[in-house]
């Protein structure tokens, strides 16, 4: 389930607003419907006019036949948008989401912001100037084990685990035409309430394109297929 | 006659050295290079700690692996293709027959974790390199701080290959004037320009572009090239062209090393191929030259070898260097 409520809010409004969201996710993690598996949450809460939390979290419905050992994903190129303008942005941090450490499925977005905002647009994925660029740390760092050794490129998206008992492997990339994976997603934001956004992942394993196997392990056609049908199974919910 | 002395002259004057891909910076380059230098030439890269890069690279071969067909690595384990020469690294914007890897401090995370070479996770070689007190004060020295890390590993590594340049050989002292060809060099630089110059680009020898040369492919190895990394069926067989530089020293040749002889190279581009053959357009038709001509090629195919390239001392294996550390660091000398 993703929750994105973005609006100005005070220091007691934020209080009832974090109070509400944790209640809502404890509600969604106990009456969740069996159809929908849900991989995370986003939450964007302006916490102060400085910086925002992007906070991914991963619940599981056990009546459900997928078992997700493995979600990592890159994010990169975080933009704020308020009425079509880019208020704020982070090209040069890039952040490893992993849904199963919870000290690394969330960030935090440090810019000064004016204004409330009502668009936010992130990348899954690195860019190729990035894929190009040689060793580097932090979340970069091969040792996170999302960088292919035997040919150069990162890992954008690693997802792993079963499917009604069957294994699946995808480990989804590729920086370079004609296999580039990079997917850029954007929420529209209405200030005024709050909007929740849901990774459908019973859509997501449901609905893959006929005849993608069940390993993609490098950059090609099918990983573009399968990291478009990743960004498409995110929506906003009505 | 001075007319086409003039003329002659010009068409063997030399293009300079391009601008290098890879500049690394670094506040203590010496230190990072030294540090590099020791890894490349140290096995502990390796999971049983038998196999360094120097095993395949060898710098008294150009840093090929001479006399062997294609490399093994741990266990005797067999690769599929020839260890290519290692110099002027810095020109290079792919690395690998293939071009699978795109920046020189990302290469050696290939041979490292490659089950048939070094066979090692390239997080074990840091655990394993931060036991050893020589290796935190050479980090500490490279980096000026005492963290080690994977891509400082890999950045000393690749700043020591780019440190390997080849560039003063005959054709190079031709080219800047301090001497000048025979004439059976000078008439195998003019078939060699008529030839093979444009894959083989001077003053590099190579456009490192990938090309399908007439190599029928191997029926057991079934190494497609290029095709493996683009998935294009257009690059089917297309492999990187190497630089010419120092063949006396880097033999056997071409990716997987069927030929272990420069005649063999030769005669493969001098014969007749099949008109169904696919071959890049350069290569459309064989050079049908005589046995004299075949010689003068290779008369100046000689002049591309760089000894004080080869026998460089500070290309070496750092003994003195690693003696003398170990002493000021009381470590013992083994």
């Amino acid at each position: 389930m993703l929750i994105f409520s973005a609006y100005p809010l005070n220091q007691f409004q934020n209080k009832v607003y974090f109070r509400n969201v944790f209640v809502s996710v404890f509600l969604l993690m106990v009456f969740h419907s069996a159809n929908i598996y849900s991989f995370g949450i986003l939450r964007a809460q302006k916490n102060n006019a400085n910086s925002i939390q992007f906070v991914f979290s991963a619940f599981t419905d056990k009546r459900d036949s997928i078992q997700l050992d493995v979600l990592r994903f890159y994010v990169s190129s975080v933009q704020i948008y308020s009425r079509g303008k880019m208020i704020a942005a982070d090209s040069s941090e890039f952040y490893l989401v992993d849904i199963k450490d919870s000290s690394k499925s969330s960030f935090t977005l440090r810019s000064k912001m004016s204004e409330s905002f009502d668009e936010v647009r992130f990348c899954i994925g690195i860019d190729s100037t990035t894929s190009t660029s040689g060793a580097m740390e932090g979340d970069l760092n091969p040792s996170h084990q999302m960088y292919w050794t035997w040919q150069s490129g990162y890992i954008f998206v690693k997802l792993e685990g079963y499917v009604k008992k069957k294994q699946f492997q995808y480990h989804l990339g590729g920086y370079a035409f004609p296999n580039r994976a990079i997917q850029e997603i954007q929420f529209k934001i209405d200030p005024d309430r709050e909007l929740r956004f849901t990774f459908d992942a019973h859509h997501f394993f449901t609905h893959i394109p006929s005849g993608i196997p069940s390993v993609v392990m490098r950059p090609g056609e099918e990983a573009k297929i399968l990291m478009q049908h990743f960004a498409a199974s995110m929506h906003l919910e009505k | 006659m001075i007319a086409s002395s003039a003329f002659m002259q010009k068409r063997m004057d030399s293009p300079p050295f391009p601008e290098k891909k890879y500049k690394g910076k670094f506040s203590y380059p010496s230190a990072v290079r030294l540090l590099g230098r020791i890894l490349f030439y140290d096995p502990i890269l390796s999971a049983d700690s038998t196999i360094s890069c120097a095993s395949c690279h060898s710098p008294f071969n150009a840093f090929a692996h001479t006399d062997h067909a294609r490399s093994h690595g741990i266990r005797d384990s067999m690769g599929m293709r020839n260890a290519p020469a290692l110099f002027n690294l810095s020109y290079h914007p792919y690395f690998m027959w293939d071009g699978a890897i795109n920046h020189l401090e990302m290469q050696s995370l290939a041979p490292i974790t490659h089950p048939g070479e070094m066979g090692e996770s390239i997080s074990h070689v840091l655990a394993k390199i931060r036991r050893q007190a020589l290796y935190r004060h050479l980090f500490a020295d490279a980096f000026s701080d005492t963290s080690l890390s994977i891509p400082k590993i890999l950045k000393a590594i690749g700043f020591f290959m780019a440190g390997l340049e080849s560039n003063s050989s005959r054709y190079d002292s031709v080219s800047a004037g301090k001497t000048t060809y025979t004439e059976q060099e000078r008439n195998g630089y003019f078939i060699f320009s008529r030839h093979c110059a444009q894959c083989h680009v001077p003053p590099l020898f190579s456009n490192f572009a990938f090309e399908v040369n007439g190599l029928p492919p191997d029926p057991t190895l079934r190494d497609f090239g290029r095709m493996k990394q683009t998935q294009l069926r257009r690059d089917s067989l297309r492999f990187k062209v190497p630089s010419l530089r120092n063949l006396d020293f880097s033999a056997p040749y071409m990716h997987d090393g069927r030929f272990k002889t420069l005649t063999e190279v030769i005669n493969h581009y001098n014969t007749a191929r099949e008109a169904t053959t696919y071959v890049s357009k350069e290569l459309k038709k064989n050079m049908a030259l005589s046995s004299v001509q075949k010689t003068d090629l290779l008369s100046f195919l000689l002049c591309l070898n760089d000894r004080s390239f080869v026998f460089n001392p500070s290309h070496q294996y750092p003994k003195n260097e690693l003696d003398s550390l170990k002493k000021s660091l009381g470590l013992s000398a083994k």
